[in-house]
């Protein structure tokens, strides 16, 4: 076990995985001689060579195509969108063949291929380049969609998603490249994929919370602690498929809700995840749920209207202490 | 000094009156005894009059409000005194942020001489009239209530939260009864574990309320048919007040009737007596009547009482109510009606009243004759079980023995069982129920949820829609039965499973 950033641990089970699988190899915009625009293909070129790590052009429809083919044909793509703003130009060919092969070809083709590449806020790259765009995906039948929050979970998720048999979302987060946590070196380190975590026990209120959201949820739940409030923070892991097992759990236990997303409210995945619980935790809620998401606006460029417009720590705590009645 | 106008007690059972009309305004001259407004109480609508005299400075209670008896309605004062103090204290069970303002405004009131209150002030002063009402002030601060508390005590929506509701079916606790904490009055898991450690009721045989899932056998409910699509028309006091007393009578008055024709002759004899004593003397026959009922109250107490749940409580005056009639008298037919549809022996026999099948009474002193002995056999807690030898008399009790009933809870079967010729061995006495053992079986864990899921349908008298009970299995009524049935004390006939029960 060593601590290791986020970063270092995509690196690593992208390079574990490259050693392991001679099948599998990277593509994307400068993912090999500039190693990533965020350095997390950091010394794959040199290591594994240009025939197993690829430059693109700038076409994301066109290698996204090309992964498509190349899992058909039996390789194992991992594609990195430089950011997943970017991927909407290629939804065509995630959508309409990635998603769709294994059920339109009768189940003559799988498609195992891995896209990947932040979601979501970064740093003032205002309305554009800001998205969160779990839900898009999650919304299909066909696709997988895995938002790490931890360096470990990173790793051991993505590693599952190269060796998972069906197209995944892999959705990572610009603003969480750097943070730590202790990483196993185990080569067979794996998460599996639709299994949430625990990331802390409570008995009071549940937040369920992903990607970004999660530290700033343990954030909240540190200081409810000294609040004399005890929170669960429940993190799916896998958007698709979902664990509403380990989450209707928690409800049951705890009786109130938050969920916190980055993304927008509207047909997000908090308002799926609220739905479930309002038909699977019923008779266990005491309050309704709140669902706490980004704004409803494209994201503002200026610092101060982009802080507003993403949940906070305060936010996080104002809506347990409503749903816990404190207020 | 100002001078407060408080609800004033109209009646003598009036817990707290509607205002149904100002007669006077704010800025009016009063002067003692000059009505000031109209209130409807329980009874009737009645005028209330002034107390002090000076300016109506002040009105605090708005037409169409109900508050308790003894709460601040109106401010009477001289026109250009200061009453905010006053207003202060109308408003002191008020949230803490408006209340600031509160005086602000009241003074600004007094100043511009007290016409027609500016409508935010208005509204402030109804909130604050509206806190005092319920229970649980210190609830109210965060959020306002309801709109429809306060206003309509009986007729109001229970705001409850999924499990708040399932929390309190299983604890038996009826929600009419509470004021919730959450916002808009809510009520929450926290205002029934209050409850539940308020009542010491420990919810029977589940210790812990979030282990408890739904039944997923199929649930065997009777054929009741859905409920009837309804609209609410809101009532007076007075037509509440009947609807309540009316249900309440046929409650805890044990009912039974008796028919005897009795020559009036004498009565009309007596009637044209009196007329002729006193040509203005208006006595009817319902007079009559009513006087003879009274007599005949005092002369045989064991009538003029009543049942009080631990003891007969027995009355040294008669006090008789004669129902005239009103157009709210049609509201009779409504309650019939409304059980006609939820009841099973009311759609059995559609006259009213019910005939009596059983009456087992667990107190109860008789003089009896045991073994050629006369004694005085004092049932306390126990239901008589004289077996077919000694009810010879009767044409058929005489065969099978007296019946009785042996209950057990709402969750529960009950049995309705014939006395045994062991009973003599108990003085003729059985159980009266077999509640404290169901209780102690369920706490012990001996027995559980009914296992095939069936629910009691709990009607509450003061409460429409009935709240659904889980029912237990019989362990515990079967226990006791077993002990009463080894000695042939009783031999059960029928066992009763509950589908719908009135508390």
């Amino acid at each position: 076990m060593a601590v290791i950033t986020m970063r270092e641990a995509l690196n690593q089970a992208l390079k574990e995985e490259l050693s392991r699988d001679k099948n599998v190899f990277l593509m994307g915009e400068e993912v090999a001689a500039y190693q990533g625009a965020y350095k997390v293909t950091k010394g794959l070129l040199e290591e594994f060579g240009d025939k197993r790590v690829i430059d693109t052009p700038i076409t994301e429809l066109g290698f996204a195509g090309l992964g498509v083919g190349a899992a058909m044909a039996g390789l194992r793509p991992v594609v990195e969108f430089m950011t997943f703003n970017f991927s909407i130009l290629a939804t065509d060919q995630i959508i309409n063949s990635a998603a769709k092969m294994l059920y339109m070809s009768g189940g003559q083709f799988n498609i195992p291929i891995v896209f990947r590449g932040p979601n979501g806020s970064a740093f003032q790259v205002s309305s554009q380049h800001s998205q969160a765009l779990e839900s898009w995906f999650a919304y299909f039948p066909g696709l997988k969609v895995v938002m790490p929050s931890t360096p470990a979970d990173a790793k051991g998720l993505l590693k599952s998603a190269i060796r998972d048999d069906d197209p995944v979302i892999f959705l990572e987060q610009e603003r969480m490249y750097g943070n730590k946590g202790e990483v196993s070196d185990d080569p067979e380190f794996l998460i599996p994929l639709g299994v949430a975590d625990v990331k802390r026990e409570g008995k009071d209120a549940t937040i369920v919370a992903r990607s970004l959201m999660v530290p700033y949820a343990l954030k909240a739940a540190e200081e409810l602690e000294k609040q004399g409030v005890s929170v669960e923070v429940i993190d799916p892991r896998t958007i698709r498929p979902l664990d509403i097992e380990t989450i209707i759990k928690s409800v049951k236990k705890t009786n109130r809700v938050v969920v916190a997303e980055e993304s927008h409210p509207f047909c997000g995945v908090g308002a799926e995840i609220t739905a479930q619980i309002s038909v699977q935790a019923f008779d266990y809620l005491d309050a309704p749920v709140k669902r706490l998401s980004g704004e409803d606006v494209p994201m503002p460029y200026a610092k101060n209207l982009e802080n507003l417009a993403i949940p906070d720590v305060k936010r996080i705590i104002d809506a347990v202490r409503e749903v816990a009645y404190l207020d | 000094m100002p001078t407060q106008v408080v609800m004033p007690k109209l009646s003598p059972t009036m817990e707290e009156g509607q205002l149904a009309r100002w007669l006077k305004k704010e800025g009016d001259k009063v002067s003692i005894g000059e009505p000031l407004a109209e209130i409807d109480t329980d009874k009737a609508t009645m005028e209330m009059q002034a107390l002090a005299s000076g300016v109506l400075r002040k009105i605090i209670v708005h037409e169409g409000e109900s508050v308790p008896l003894g709460q601040m309605i109106a401010i009477i004062g001289e026109p250009d005194e200061d009453i905010s103090g006053m207003l202060d204290k109308a408003g002191a069970a008020k949230p803490a942020a408006p209340s600031t303002n509160d005086t602000g405004n009241g003074a600004a009131a007094q100043t511009t001489t007290a016409t027609s209150a500016p409508p935010a002030e208005a509204a402030e002063n109804r909130a604050a009239a509206k806190s005092e009402y319920p229970v649980s002030q210190d609830l109210t601060t965060a959020h306002p209530p309801a709109e429809s508390r306060g206003d309509e005590s009986d007729g109001r929506r229970i705001i409850v939260s999924p499990l708040a509701a399932r929390m309190a079916a299983d604890a038996g606790i009826n929600l009419r009864t509470m004021q919730g904490s959450g916002p808009g009055g809510r009520i929450v898991k926290r205002d029934i574990e209050s409850a539940v450690a308020d009542a010491k009721l420990s919810p029977v045989a589940a210790p812990t309320t979030s282990q408890i899932t739904r039944p997923t056998a199929p649930v065997q409910l009777p054929e009741i048919a859905e409920a009837s699509p309804f609209r609410d028309e809101s009532t007076t006091e007075m037509r509440r007040t009947i609807a309540r007393r009316l249900v309440t009578s046929i409650g805890p008055v044990p009912h039974f009737f008796l028919t005897t024709e009795i020559e009036m002759d004498k009565a009309a004899e007596f009637r044209s007596s009196l007329a002729q004593i006193d040509p203005n003397l208006k006595v009817s026959f319902n007079d009559i009547v009513i006087k003879v009922v009274a007599n005949s109250l005092i002369k045989h107490p064991a009538v003029n009482a009543s049942f009080q749940d631990r003891s007969i409580r027995y009355y040294e005056r008669a006090d008789i109510g004669v129902a005239v009639a009103v157009v709210a008298m049609l509201l009779i037919a409504a309650v019939y009606l409304r059980w006609q549809g939820r009841v099973w022996w009311c759609q059995q026999h559609d006259y009213w009243p019910i005939s009596l099948k059983v009456d087992s009474p667990h107190n109860s002193i008789y003089e009896e004759k045991i073994d050629g002995q006369t004694v005085v056999v004092h049932r306390h807690n126990a239901a008589r079980a004289y077996p077919a030898s000694r009810m010879g008399h009767h044409p058929l009790f005489g065969k099978i023995g007296q019946p009785l009933l042996l209950p057990g809870t709402n969750r529960t079967s009950s049995y309705l069982c014939v006395a045994g010729e062991g009973a003599r061995g108990s003085l003729y006495s059985a159980s009266h129920g077999a509640g404290t053992t169901v209780k102690n079986f369920a706490a012990r864990g001996l027995s559980g949820r009914d296992p095939w899921g069936r629910v009691t349908q709990r009607f509450d008298y003061s409460q429409a829609a009935p709240t659904e009970v889980e029912q237990l299995d019989d362990r515990g009524v079967d226990d006791t039965l077993g002990v009463l049935r080894n000695d042939d004390i009783v031999r059960p006939v029928a066992r009763l499973r509950p589908f719908a029960v009135l508390n």
